[in-house]
């Protein structure tokens, strides 16, 4: 059975296609509201909460974008109000695209975004993770759908409801910001008085 | 040196949106800002590292619950639909005014006693025939999943109360042929103006549709909240859905099966 019929049958009242359908797109739902909330049990709820909602509002869904597109922005929307209603909203690091340039004047990127080594990979990895709980919900958000999710400018601004414009804008700040976030990490394990790789390696 | 532009540029080659022209552009900039070389270096190790991030597997009880959750809607408003298609066929009219006539007489629970008697063997005690009752809206308002699962009517009339008692309907026959319209009898079967117990509820739960009147035509007590008289049974049945599904509630005190059969219980729902 094609999804498209799994949709018009889960519309119809069909609970055994909708759980098809659930059992489809649960992984992407639950990853996303993890990656926005970052704790298992709220991204349970959210996702939870996402999948009756989208029951709820089949017949509302009209098949002009993916239905995976239709979830995401169901699970964005429930992600976003979760997070307002918890204030968890992130202090906003301030990225203004005309004077990130200027910050660090050097010709040697910091190697830490490039490991090297498996250990450093990991490093690097949680690094990101901590990071990205520390942007604003709307970097996140953006930076989530785009780097973890894949989709491309046009399924965000469809899943966001924004230009394509501004969902590039908005990527390049998203990307800035959790650059700049991973700077002042210091060490990217998170130890702030070890600086050593073989003290890393001895505590991983 | 102005690298904004450049700076969205790089974010925007990562994607691969950029014309041949942009293209040009970004190298030629990069090739002269050190700076900017750096950031492009390091967001391309932040993008490499995201998508190295796990896909955390989902908890397997997710499914269950949006399953159960969704179950649990389409139960509720297919019963309601039902529950409607059976008032129209009763008279609704009729049915109303009597719904509200029969609560503030106190004809509710004589009613439902006698309609008892009448559908039981008439043999018993008034407290067999009430728990016969019980169980008879017990299967009604909790019907096991398997019947709902073949996703047809047919299944779920097999539980519905068209031809059983709904405390609401009861009095309608028992009105007119019975001599128990007077005070006098509504008073001695125990109806006063405090009942027995109270339940108060945040809301309905699943199943309540089946045992209770329509909200729109309950009373209003002194706190100025809707509230609706039931029987004893009803009252259990009701405070067992309640604890099943987990809604907030409060009850004055338990009524006994014996000593309070004949009282009438009042169910408040009191909003927020």
């Amino acid at each position: 059975m094609t999804e498209r019929e799994l949709i018009d049958r889960a519309r119809a009242g069909d609970e055994e296609a909708f759980a098809s359908l659930v059992r489809d797109n649960e992984k992407r739902v639950y990853n996303l509201a993890l990656r926005m909330t970052g704790n298992q049990e709220d991204a349970l709820d959210l996702a939870q909460e996402t999948f009756l909602n989208a029951w709820r509002g089949l017949r509302f869904f009209k098949g002009d974008s993916a239905f995976s597109t239709w979830l995401y922005r169901l699970a964005s929307n429930a992600c976003i109000d979760h997070l307002r209603r918890e204030r968890r909203q992130a202090q906003a690091v301030s990225i203004s695209l005309d004077d990130e340039g200027e910050e660090r004047q050097t010709d040697i990127p910091d190697e830490r975004f490039c490991p090297e080594t498996e250990l450093e990979r990991q490093e690097l990895r949680r690094a990101v993770e901590r990071g990205l709980e520390q942007l604003s919900a709307e970097h996140r958000q953006v930076l989530v759908l785009r780097e973890i999710h894949g989709l491309s400018y046009q399924e965000i601004g469809q899943t966001l409801d924004l230009e394509e414009g501004t969902v590039k804008s908005r990527i390049a700040r998203a990307r800035l910001a959790l650059r700049k976030i991973l700077l002042s990490d210091g060490n990217f394990s998170g130890d702030p008085t070890s600086n050593s790789v073989k003290d890393k390696r001895r505590k991983g | 040196m102005a690298c904004g532009p450049f700076l969205e540029m790089i974010s925007a080659r990562l994607d691969g949106v950029l014309s041949e022209q942009e293209q040009a552009q970004l190298e030629e900039h990069l090739a002269q800002c050190p700076s900017c070389r750096s950031v492009a270096r390091e967001l391309e190790g932040l993008r490499a590292a995201m998508s190295g991030l796990e896909e955390v597997p989902v908890p397997p009880e997710l499914e269950e619950r949006v399953m159960n959750a969704v179950h649990a809607e389409r139960r509720g408003s297919r019963t309601w639909n039902r529950r409607r298609m059976a008032r129209s066929l009763a008279g609704l009219a009729a049915c109303a005014v009597l719904c509200v006539g029969i609560y503030q007489s106190g004809l509710l629970q004589s009613g439902l006693m006698d309609q008892t008697a009448r559908n039981t063997d008439g043999s018993g005690t008034v407290s067999s025939d009430q728990s016969l009752n019980a169980t008879q809206f017990t299967n009604a308002g909790v019907e096991p999943s398997a019947a709902d699962a073949d996703g047809t009517d047919a299944a779920d009339s097999a539980g519905e109360p068209e031809d059983q008692i709904a405390p609401y309907q009861t009095g309608e026959e028992k009105v007119g042929t019975k001599p128990r319209e007077t005070e006098g009898d509504g008073l001695a079967i125990g109806q006063m103006a405090v009942p027995a117990s109270v339940l108060t509820l945040e809301r309905l739960p699943e199943g309540a549709e089946d045992l209770l009147p329509p909200v729109e035509e309950w009373g209003v007590n002194d706190q100025g909240q809707p509230c609706c008289e039931v029987s004893v049974q009803v009252f259990q049945t009701l405070s067992q859905l309640v604890q099943e599904q987990g809604i907030t509630a409060s009850m004055t005190s338990v009524p006994e099966e014996n000593g309070q059969s004949e009282a009438l219980c009042q169910v408040v729902l009191a909003a927020g």
